[in-house]
């Protein structure tokens, strides 16, 4: 049963999305990804038994980083497929969490009630346009 | 036969409260008759749009995406859309689309309501841009329309507000234009960019598209709609409209409708005006069959549903080296271009098209984008790939004039049923060759553009699946009742009391959004109405 706290499971998600080593971040089972995984996509857990049990044939867990792409991406069609669930749930996840959003440089907050300032920019350039005339025809 | 006793009589019943069923109604409300409005929506509340949460990007894959199939809300109705390479977004609520709407709010040209005199195709409008000029200023007025005056593109107009701030990304997108010497402005924009009416002052949220959490855009549950209910419009929600009903002496008399508990009531009215949109409408008129009508209600010329119109869209991601600050402000206004608008001959098509400029991705966004693309892998190398496409993306959506062709049409899905067991929409279009030369052309136009932007590389998808959201033509406007379904002040020629009011009626489509239009004709119809009150049905 993969839980989203199996071993096999949290170092599956940290190979889909490994550690940012420049950002100081966790991968993705680091940050702890596989609870909220399992809330946004209840059924897709289970489905992905078949995965988790090949992984471990080949001791996944204890493999180095290099190691564990490899087994993934060669991973027979029907389990990569399973696979691909699982990568739009993490990118999803991971890019939503808030010490990532940071790490982005961005603010960890929902776009409203604050906002955004934006620039005015630079309108001068649109006297050129003007000069050309009419670009319409009239009926 | 409907449970209950009809209510009292309406003078005018509007279906629909969307852009053209709110501004028709309150443009009708100053004649003091009784208006009653039927929507199948609710009212939104703005405090739980997606931009109010952390989570806001995923919204769009559930109950704020484009598509009725997949929200999973019950007052949608399903469309099968198989059929069909562009498939039909929209939002039924009051407000309409306007609630999920981008506001780039564009008119038509002259030359779009002459496009048989000038190039030979199509037909064309029985009215013309000075007919509707005053509606638009009108429109402008009630919507609080953003923009600059001066636009060579078109004759002179003036904007209510300012012009939605370009930011570093609709700046750099000028730059391209410039260096190529390309038409540019700053869009009309139905977004307050000051208080307006009521209204608090744009922050730059960003997705528009998931529902406007400031209520600075310009959706007609914040425009038209407060303004009508306090002029005593009564505005019904959650009441699906079944059919609309004919007396024995063949005109409308009313509309079957049923409510959220599925209970069947009749209204009784009138006059009665359908305002559901370029899908709903034809929908409603085909499920309206009678004796008087076998074929659906004024469908005697058998073009309701024919000439469904949309816009091709085709969509380019230009990926730049430099942050552009993307994420910030209104994901559909800041620039449009129309140097490839009228027609030219020596393109190899007729008619034209216009570049929308877009903001860029929220993280999840480009991640992804990054993804189905293929530009950002899992694993290994992941990081880097993802670093060269943060805030480094900013898009352009080409909209194509779409012509109008009658097998390109909307029929009644002999299986689909809503909630309420009526028969739901099943879209048949297909591409023509000119709008496929049309959108070959303009995505390398678009390539161009922001290569001269400073883009060095590209994403293109075209025509853009999604991007069914302007309904156009299925009960066209004209002035011979065996070519089209409606008059030049949108009565219909079989049924003296039946008026359509939306995109419906459009006769071409333009190469520009449509809303601005479709409103700007229901207040021209609503003024037909009134002035022409004691001869009506004459
Ligand atoms: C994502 C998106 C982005 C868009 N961006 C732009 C843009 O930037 N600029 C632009 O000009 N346009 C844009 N549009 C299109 C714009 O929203 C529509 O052109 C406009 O809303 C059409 O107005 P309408 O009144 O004809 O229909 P709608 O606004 O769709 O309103 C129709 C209403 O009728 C109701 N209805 C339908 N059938 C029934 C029935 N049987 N009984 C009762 N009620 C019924 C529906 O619930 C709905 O509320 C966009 C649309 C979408 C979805």
């Amino acid at each position: 049963m993969t839980t989203p706290d199996h071993p096999t499971f949290v170092a599956l998600l940290d190979t889909l999305v490994p550690p940012h080593l420049e950002h100081g971040l966790a991968g993705a089972g680091g940050l702890g990804l596989g609870a909220r995984i399992a809330e946004r996509a209840a059924g897709l857990l289970p489905v992905l038994d078949p995965v988790i049990a090949e992984l471990e044939r080949h001791e996944f867990a204890a493999l180095d980083a290099a190691g564990r792409d490899r087994v993934v991406k060669e991973l027979d069609p029907e389990l990569a497929g399973l696979v691909g669930g699982l990568v739009f749930q993490t990118f999803v996840s991971y890019y939503e969490h808030p010490a990532v959003v940071v790490a982005l440089g961005l603010e960890a907050r929902p776009p409203h009630p604050e906002g955004y300032p934006l620039e005015e920019g630079d309108l001068s350039s649109l006297e050129k346009v003007r000069q050309r005339g009419p670009l319409y025809r009239t009926a | 036969m409907p449970s209950d006793q009809a209510s009292e009589k309406a003078d005018v019943l509007i279906i629909g409260a969307g852009a053209a069923g709110a501004a028709i109604a309150w443009r009708l409300a100053e004649t003091r008759m009784r208006i009653v409005c039927l929507e199948q929506g609710g009212w939104m509340d703005p405090a739980q749009y997606p931009s109010t949460r952390n989570d806001w990007e995923m919204e769009r894959f559930g109950p704020f995406g484009l598509s009725p199939n997949g929200r999973g809300r019950r007052e949608d109705y399903p469309v099968n859309d198989e059929a069909s390479p562009i498939k039909i977004s929209n939002f039924n609520a009051v407000g309409g689309s306007t609630i999920l709407y981008a506001a780039h709010f564009p008119r038509l040209h002259p030359s779009d309501f002459r496009v048989k005199s000038l190039d030979g195709v199509a037909d064309d409008w029985p009215i013309d841009y000075a007919t509707l000029e005053p509606y638009y200023d009108e429109n402008a007025r009630m919507m609080g329309v953003a923009g600059l005056a001066g636009d060579p593109a078109y004759p002179p107009k003036e904007p209510t507000l300012p012009p939605v701030p370009l930011g570093k990304l609709g700046e750099t997108l000028a730059r391209g234009f410039d260096r190529l010497g390309w038409h540019w402005w700053p869009s009309d924009s139905a977004i307050a960019t000051r208080e307006h009416a009521g209204r608090a002052p744009c922050i730059n949220l960003g997705p528009c598209i998931m529902g406007c959490a400031q209520g600075a855009k310009g959706s007609t549950d914040v425009t038209y709609w407060p303004a009508a209910v306090r002029a005593g419009v009564e505005l019904r929600t959650h009441c699906r409209v079944r059919e609309i009903s004919v007396g024995p002496d063949g005109m409308a008399d009313g509309a079957i409708y049923v409510d959220e508990k599925g209970v069947e009531h009749r209204q009784e009215a009138e006059i009665v005006i359908v305002a559901c949109n370029g899908v709903g409408t034809p929908r409603l008129l085909l499920n309206s069959k009678s004796k008087h009508f076998p074929d659906g209600l004024a469908n005697s010329s058998g073009l309701v549903g024919r000439n469904l119109m949309f816009h091709p869209y085709g969509m380019v991601t230009g990926i730049f080296e430099e942050p552009l600050e993307g994420y910030k402000g209104p994901t559909g206004c800041s620039i449009i271009s129309q140097e490839f608008y009228e027609t030219d001959p020596s393109r190899g098509f007729v008619r034209g098209y216009s570049f929308e400029m877009l903001r860029g991705m929220g993280p999840v966004s480009t991640a992804l984008f990054g993804l189905s693309g293929g530009r950002i892998p899992f694993g290994a190398g992941h990081h880097e790939a993802y670093a060269r496409l943060h805030d480094r993306t900013a898009g352009m959506v080409i909209i194509c004039e779409d012509l109008p062709e009658e097998h390109n049409r909307v029929v009644l899905d002999p299986e689909l049923t809503d909630a309420d067991g009526i028969p739901a929409p099943r879209i048949e279009y297909t591409l023509s060759e000119n709008s496929r030369r049309m959108l070959d052309h303009s995505v390398e136009r678009g390539k161009e553009v922001l290569a001269a932007a400073g883009a060095v590389d590209f994403a293109v998808d075209a025509p853009l699946a999604p991007a069914g959201w302007h309904l156009m033509g299925t009960a066209r406007m004209g002035t011979d009742p065996e070519r089209s379904v409606v008059n030049d002040w949108g009565r219909s020629h079989d049924v003296k009391n039946l008026f359509i009011v939306d995109g419906s009626v459009f006769v071409t489509s333009g190469g520009v959004n449509p809303t601005n239009t479709i409103q700007a004709l229901a207040l021209y119809v609503a003024d037909r109405i009134q002035k022409n009150l004691t001869t009506l049905f004459d």
